[in-house]
């Protein structure tokens, strides 16, 4: 399962740095091009995740996984004229539920999370954007067994994505993101697809 | 330039993901003597005889100069099993063997373990007729300088023990009345010891470990019951993947029964499994209860005059003190009837410790050897234990110059060294 997780993020990463080195083979034209830039970008997102760390469900036990969930997202990040851009990001996520059947004894549990990152972005090209974040995931259990428990926990993490956004309009885009989240603290990983909009409000100079 | 910083980093993180987690795997070897269906178990004499500290010869620069050793027992599926123990210094070294008896010879055989490292390996010993032997059979040994010589092999991992290896015994153990504490029932889960911290098995090793007593971490349960956890909260440090996060508190004991399972396979015991193990399976005659509750101290005081009241009813000397670590423990105590009569331990200054008429006073060791207020607890009848030490050069400085009754540390093994070679 970890190989696999490995496998899974090595690809990820691979393809950010493919993305990286065309983004540094851009002419000094474009990069200006970005660098004049002076605004705020509103990414909203949702869509389709996939859990790929150990789900972890209790040994000796019947359990039903479920790996597949809504995941929605929320960043802001500010362009201040520079390749380099800097925002926040939360969002709302589940990383994996599964069913047990202890002897007839049914119980459910869920581990849900909301993410606040500080982010770092880049522009590829006028299309494509590279993210990285870290900072925190709010995790919640929520445990259905023989009484409800919901529990939280703070656990430190960290984001990659990348993003294709056609433009709508001068303040509008639509676009695609895929996302890998993991939660450092309690070894949760997901990779997400999500259709995105972004608004741009631009600043004064 | 910002380009290698980024291809960096991402390298750093890809890094980061594929680390291998340690791990400690110990590989009993095959013995054909050992095994042989006329080797029979060491009678108590020999066991008791053999006991002492040995001077290595062979292998000192693997295990340093020194080694004790000593025997202890516990209860494996209603079997009392015993083991020898050695101990050494350098790397906090430990070795677990099984000790037969095959014509003239005694054959001793199992594995070592570093505790600051994950080295492990295998080691077989003979004692032959004339190298101690003959002493060790009789029905009233006489053991002196030199009078044991063991002689054998080691191998490093899976390895088949092939470098030369040998002890001859120095002196007796020193006899001076001590506990030696074992943290968290016997070491941490992070020490990768065979069994997970605050478990019932580690209750059961830790007196292969040195241990002549325990500390334990309790905890409630949402529905009352008293477990033993020592974090905060359930993480992966301690438990198996399982989805269940947060304090232990929030859930009820038969959620973390069903759910729960530790580092090791083993449930999160209840603290009434811990003291009916203590009791009923292993030699330890000490236990400290670590106070981590925000609840009245009832439930834990009933349970502790029980086991109290067991211990007393099959001979065993065993004390299970109630430890006072902070000024809300020390206050719940006094809310019980009679709490000066309660055994208890109390982590504070001494003036609480005789307000509440604690057994033990239990001072950090950042305090020093606080050597004239020791003195006083003695002289009121008070012990003094001190915690935690891990450094071995800490655990030295302390079991030689200073006049505690007892150290707590992760590393009981470096405690009973520097004890039992004094």
């Amino acid at each position: 399962m970890r190989n696999k997780q490995n496998s899974t993020m090595l690809i990820f990463l691979c393809c950010c740095i493919g993305l990286q080195s065309i983004a540094f083979a851009q002419t000094d034209s474009t990069k200006k091009a970005y660098k004049t830039e002076n605004a705020i970008i509103v990414y909203a997102g949702g869509g389709g995740s996939f859990f790929t760390g150990k789900s972890g469900v209790p040994a000796g036990l019947n359990a039903e996984v479920e790996n597949v969930h809504l995941i929605g997202s929320l960043r802001v990040i500010w362009h201040p004229g520079h390749l380099l851009h800097i925002g926040l990001e939360t969002g709302s996520l589940r990383f994996y539920s599964y069913t047990i059947d202890n002897n007839g004894k049914k119980g459910t549990t869920q581990v849900d999370a909301t993410p606040i990152f500080f982010v770092l972005s880049m522009p590829v090209n006028e299309r494509i954007e590279v993210f990285a974040g870290t900072g925190n995931y709010f995790m919640q259990t929520k445990l259905d067994y023989q009484g409800q428990v919901k529990s939280n926990v703070r656990s430190i993490g960290w984001m990659v994505a990348a993003s294709y956004r056609q433009p709508l309009g001068e303040h509008l885009g639509i676009g695609a993101e895929t996302k890998w989240m993991n939660s450092t603290g309690t070894k949760d990983a997901l990779l997400s697809l999500q259709i995105q909009l972004a608004w741009k409000f631009k600043l004064k100079k | 330039m910002k380009q290698n910083l980024v291809l960096l980093l991402l390298l750093i993180v890809l890094f980061a993901a594929c680390r291998k987690t340690p791990e400690v795997t110990i590989t009993k070897q095959k013995w054909d003597l050992f095994e042989n269906s006329n080797a029979v178990p060491l009678v108590a004499t020999t066991r008791t005889a053999m006991e002492g500290v040995y001077t290595i010869n062979a292998g000192a620069d693997v295990f340093g100069e020194q080694l004790v050793l000593k025997w202890s027992y516990a209860i494996e599926n209603n079997d009392t099993v015993y083991k020898l123990s050695a101990f050494g210094a350098k790397d906090v070294d430990y070795f677990l063997m099984d000790g037969k008896r095959l014509g003239d010879s005694i054959l001793l055989s199992g594995n070592w373990r570093k505790l600051t490292q994950t080295q492990t390996g295998s080691v077989q010993l003979t004692i032959s007729y004339s190298n101690g032997g003959r002493q060790l059979f009789s029905p009233s040994p006489i053991i002196q300088k030199d009078s044991i010589i063991a002689r054998g092999v080691f191998g490093y991992e899976a390895d088949a023990p092939t470098i030369p290896f040998s002890i001859t015994y120095l002196r007796h153990l020193n006899s001076t009345p001590f506990e030696v504490l074992a943290h968290r029932a016997g070491g941490r889960t992070s020490d990768l010891l065979p069994y997970s911290e605050n478990s019932l098995g580690m209750i059961r090793f830790a007196s292969r470990l040195g241990a002549t007593g325990v500390e334990i971490d309790m905890r409630y349960t949402s529905d009352g019951e008293i477990v033993l956890y020592h974090d905060n909260t359930l993480n992966l440090r301690l438990i198996q993947k399982n989805g269940l996060l947060g304090p232990i508190e929030n859930y009820s004991y038969e959620q973390l029964n069903t759910y729960v399972k530790l580092l090791d396979g083993q449930r999160i015991p209840t603290l009434r499994e811990a003291l009916n193990t203590v009791v009923y399976e292993t030699p330890l005659r000490f236990v400290w209860l670590d106070t981590k509750i925000d609840q009245p101290l009832d439930k834990v005081r009933a349970l502790q005059q029980e086991f109290l009241q067991k211990a007393a009813a099959i001979g065993r000397q065993l004390q299970i003190v109630i430890g006072l670590p902070t000024e809300e423990a020390f206050n719940r105590l006094k809310q019980l009837q009679n709490y000066t009569t309660i055994p208890s331990l109390c982590e504070l200054s001494p003036e609480q410790v005789r307000e509440v008429n604690s057994r033990v006073w239990a001072p950090r060791f950042t305090l020093g050897l606080q050597t004239e207020e020791v003195e006083k607890m003695k002289a009121e009848g008070r012990r003094s234990f001190v915690w935690t030490l891990d450094e071995p050069q800490y655990v030295e400085q302390f079991v030689r110059d200073g006049k505690f009754d007892g150290i707590l540390s992760n590393y009981a093994s470096i405690v009973a060294y520097y004890h039992y070679a004094q």
